[in-house]
């Protein structure tokens, strides 16, 4: 098949192809590689490749040959997030405090692609430990945008791989909006599930109590296939849950009529770009012509959630990045005296400036004499914040409202200008609540960058969004 | 000067539970092997690495304190206490802080100076951390088999006031976590690990002056020696006008002295907060009672009852009911048919010297059967073998383990309880001893012993004790006649 042809197969389309054999896992591999070798010297998505891609696929090719029936991802390339931990290839969280880190177990969602068949390109480039609002923090480089590369493709690369179709499916993480901001800034589609639905078990934590690994991909269906192989109950993972999990790609046939959106208009008119406002606003009238009811609403304390979400996720942050010291693994200083002096120069050498200032900030919040002004305050703000969005999906599915404020910044923006924006501000939400929050474009602004929109459910009904997402995508 | 000051003590008690693995992961918890060669990710603390809380810590949690007393909490939170050492891998603990298991409990002791009840401030599960060694060549090298493996941590109210309760309360304490099966409470292997915090007051006031808390006591004696000792210190100081500093001190034991270890300008923050990758503890009424059901009849009951139905003294009771397996082995004797007060007097007298005599390192275990024990108490009854004797025969099975009969036989240790038998040797030691009959005569009681011990010297050891003081009585006050 011809290599343009092979990447525009949706994961459907390789699974039908690859049981009827007209195509190969190595050959849908080597189309792939064959575009990271083309693109990536430009885009920069990728902080490691792996090296036995092509050997993985010849071998799921033999075991295809002998008749084995292995899982619905069979030969879809794959790239993680250079969180998720990974035994054969190093894991850094683009931190020179994991540099070449090599993961002595694997991550579950990695264990459940595998198994699933799905082939692991490399690992992509992110923020330092996730903290920051573009790859320009990164240790190692900066990600672009694949349309227009003089702007960020976001907190990571997640959503520019699949723009740049340097892969069919990724999988990234998202603590305060990255996964879905990347999405956002780069036109691909993606969810971050309800925390507790996806395995947080080797996923390198930031906020332990927001994070959740999510799957990014050019297509709801797609997305679909990637939530029926990574959401599943694991025991590893004590926050994980346990409940009955709908089949997701079933689940987009079933009807929308009589969902009901909530607009939440005053609250993110006050803080977005017009045209991004606007973009919602037609995104709304596309429902209703889908004959979707859109009603716009009021959600009282909403504009409290960000800076809560910062305290929070700084405190927990803090407290998960204490561990790196050097000593059993990562960065370690050459000289040193005592133990004392081994952390304190391996901590400085090791983590970049913003990872330091957050853990600074997050060890003062929880410190003696402040935890309740602040840690214990956010947390109450956070219960204000759940209810708040729960009380509008009792009478509503879903909420809509931007992604971001704006589209992908420029690449080498000033830091104010970086916190100015605020793009984590309609994202923060869901992982404050744990509500599940999908993002997917709606539109492009003046420069011809993608703007996302983003649909917030209710918990555990991730299928309600991939079905109008689903419907919203045809008729576009 | 010192009967003007009166010492005030809390105990922290830190015992490693008897679970098969790890409180957050499956790791064993098999004491004594191979450096690192239990860990894994999860207990190393790896990146990506989550705790999943083993159900058994918190149901030998709840088991403790029961057996103490406390109300057992129907919320509990773990939280994460952030310290940096090279011995904990998160370079975070995962404790309770202000949810903590059990809270209220009381444990009652008795010294010398009569009874007293000890409060249990709290019990709360945490993990704990690995083991650091130092060694020269090497530098300081890290063995992380015992990071992870579930703990309790015991804190009393400051009610301890002398060494000697300090002692009777971990005894106590030791006593029931043993009867339980919580741990196996081992102070040389680390299983049973005590903080001693004393302050040093004048008596009758009720301020509390302030406390130094003292780390590395690795016996029961080894703290009676660092209380004294730091009562002591902490009294100069104040007699000298002097201020004592908070602190905290190593025991060195073989010096006979602690040192204060580097102290902080002020306490050290832990910044607790709830561990986010733990959810809450939830314990159900019908959990917490199950549980309660399942505790043995713990030491102060059986104690009870040794008294009430056995008629064995308050003294004998403790010592019989202390350990388990011990009152288990008298409990099981009694079955057979012994006499309680004599197998008790036995064992306190005799069996116990004996345990005392193994190896500390080893489980202390009677090696004799209870019916074999049981044998050799009927055969004092039915007079066979004097107890005197009987303590002989005792050591020998506990050499050989052999029948006590079969050693009766062999070592010809019968008893001579034949009157005319003995009666007849008594004549002749009379006749042959006339300077200690006169002496006997002029009123020395001596004399008699003197007597008594050239029969037993002649029958070595068999002739019937009781009889013999019979019959030498009997003779010389013939003779008198």
């Amino acid at each position: 098949m011809d290599e343009r042809k092979i990447m525009n197969l949706s994961i459907k389309e390789v699974q039908y192809a690859v049981k009827e054999g007209n195509i190969s896992c190595e050959e849908i591999t080597k189309a792939y590689l064959e575009q990271i070798r083309r693109l990536d010297p430009d885009i920069r998505s990728y902080l490691h490749l792996n090296e036995s891609a092509e050997e993985e696929a010849r071998a799921l090719d033999r075991r295809i040959a002998a008749g084995e029936n292995i899982g619905t991802l069979v030969g879809v390339p794959v790239a993680l997030q250079d969180n998720i931990v990974t035994s054969d290839m190093p894991t850094s969280c683009a931190s020179k405090m994991l540099e070449g880190y090599r993961s002595p177990f694997d991550a579950t969602v990695v264990k459940q692609l595998k198994k699933a068949g799905a082939i692991i390109l490399g690992k992509l480039n992110m923020a330092e430990f996730g903290m920051g609002i573009s790859t320009e923090i990164s240790n190692q480089k900066v990600s672009k945008n694949p349309y227009n590369q003089s702007r960020i493709s976001g907190p990571n690369a997640v959503g520019s791989v699949i723009a740049a179709k340097e892969s069919l499916l990724a999988v990234g993480s998202d603590t305060g909006g990255e996964l879905r901001k990347s999405c956002g800034f780069c036109g691909a589609i993606g969810i971050k599930p309800t925390y507790g639905a996806v395995s947080r078990n080797g996923l390198i934590a930031g906020a332990s109590s927001m994070d959740q690994i999510g799957p990014c991909a050019g297509s709801v269906e797609d997305v679909a296939e990637a939530l029926n192989v990574l959401v599943a109950y694991d025991k590893a993972d004590s926050t994980c849950v346990n409940f009955e999990k709908p089949d997701y790609i079933q689940a987009l046939d079933r009807g929308i009529d009589k969902m009901k959106i909530a607009l939440p208009r005053s609250f993110f008119d006050a803080e977005s770009d017009p045209l991004v406002s606007q973009s919602i606003l037609r995104a709304a009238e596309n429902f209703e012509k889908l004959g979707v009811l859109v009603e716009e609403v009021d959600i009282p304390n909403l504009e409290y959630a960000l800076s809560a979400h910062y305290i929070l996720s700084c405190a927990e942050a803090s407290s998960n990045m204490a561990r790196f010291d050097g000593l059993c693994y990562g960065h370690r200083t050459k000289d040193y005296i005592d133990f004392e002096e081994l952390y304190k120069k391996s901590r400085w050498e090791g983590f970049g400036s913003e990872v330091k200032q957050r853990i600074f900030l997050g060890s003062y919040v929880v410190s003696a004499g402040y935890y309740d002004l602040y840690y214990k305050k956010a947390q109450k703000v956070r219960r204000l914040v759940k209810e708040a969005q729960e009380e509008i999906l009792k009478d509503y599915d879903l909420i809509l409202m931007p992604v971001s404020p704006c589209t992908a910044l420029e690449i080498g923006v000033s830091q104010e200008a970086i916190r100015d924006a605020k793009t984590d501000i309609y994202t923060s939400l869901a992982n404050m609540s744990g509500l599940p929050a999908l993002s997917m474009n709606c539109g492009y602004d003046q420069d011809g960058m993608p703007i996302g929109m983003q649909l917030i459910g209710a918990a555990f009904k991730e299928e309600k969004m991939l079905r109008l997402a689903y419907r919203y995508e045809q008729m576009i | 000067m010192v009967e003007k000051y009166e010492m005030v003590i809390g105990l922290e008690t830190h015992v490693e539970l008897k679970t098969k693995s790890k409180i957050f992961c499956g790791c064993s918890t098999k004491f004594g092997a191979k450096p690192n060669s239990q860990i894994c990710p999860v207990c190393l603390g790896f990146p990506g690495s989550l705790p999943v809380l083993n159900k058994k810590v918190v149901e030998l949690g709840i088991k403790a304190g029961l057996a103490t007393n406390c109300q057992i909490t129907k919320y509990g939170r773990q939280d994460r206490k952030h310290y940096f050492y090279p011995d904990l891998g998160k370079a975070y603990q995962i404790s309770q802080y202000d949810l903590p298991l059990c809270e209220k409990g009381f444990l009652d002791i008795h010294t010398e100076k009569g009874s007293k009840r000890i409060h249990i401030d709290r019990i709360h599960i945490e993990e704990d951390a690995g083991k650091l060694v130092h060694s020269d060549e090497n530098g300081s090298l890290m063995d992380y088999n015992r990071a992870g493996v579930a703990l309790i941590e015991i804190v009393t109210k400051p009610d301890i006031r002398s060494a000697a309760e300090a002692k009777a309360y971990l005894q106590k304490l030791r006593s029931i976590l043993l009867y339980a099966e919580i741990s196996d409470a081992k102070m040389n292997e680390g299983s049973l690990r005590c903080d001693v915090n004393l302050s040093v007051r004048e008596k009758g006031s009720d301020q509390l002056g302030i406390r130094t808390e003292m780390k590395n006591l690795n016996s029961f004696s080894a703290i009676v020696r660092a209380i004294e000792n730091e009562f002591y210190r902490q009294v100069e100081i104040l007699e000298a006008g002097g201020e004592v500093e908070q602190e905290t001190r190593r025991w060195m034991d073989e010096e006979g002295k602690s040192v204060g270890m580097r102290s902080k300008e002020e306490a050290q923050d832990y910044r607790y907060f709830p561990d986010p990758d733990l959810l809450p503890i939830a314990i159900k009424d019908s959990y917490r009672e199950s549980i309660r059901e399942s505790l043995p009849k713990l030491p102060d009951e059986r104690k009870k009852i040794y008294i009430d139905k056995y008629q064995l003294t308050a003294y004998e009771a403790e010592q019989i009911s202390m350990d388990k397996a011990v009152a288990d082995y008298f409990e099981k004797t009694v079955q057979l048919g012994a006499s309680p007060r004599r197998i008790s007097s036995l064992m306190i007298g005799e069996v116990f010297r004996l345990m005392g005599k193994q190896n500390q390192e080893e489980d202390q275990r009677i090696p004799f059967s209870e019916e074999a024990l049981c044998r050799l108490c009927q055969r004092i009854e039915e007079e066979v073998i004097s107890p005197a004797m009987a303590k002989k025969v005792l050591e020998k099975m506990w050499q050989s383990l052999d029948d006590p009969d079969e050693i009766i036989e062999r070592e010809n240790v019968r008893q001579i309880t034949d009157e005319n038998e003995l009666k007849k040797l008594a004549e002749h030691i009379l006749y042959a001893n006339p300077e200690v009959v006169a002496s006997y005569r002029a009123g020395k009681e001596k004399a008699f012993q003197a007597l008594v011990g050239i029969m037993m010297k002649q029958t070595k050891g068999k002739a019937s004790p009781s009889r013999t003081t019979e019959i030498f009585e009997n003779l010389l006050r013939a003779k008198e006649k």
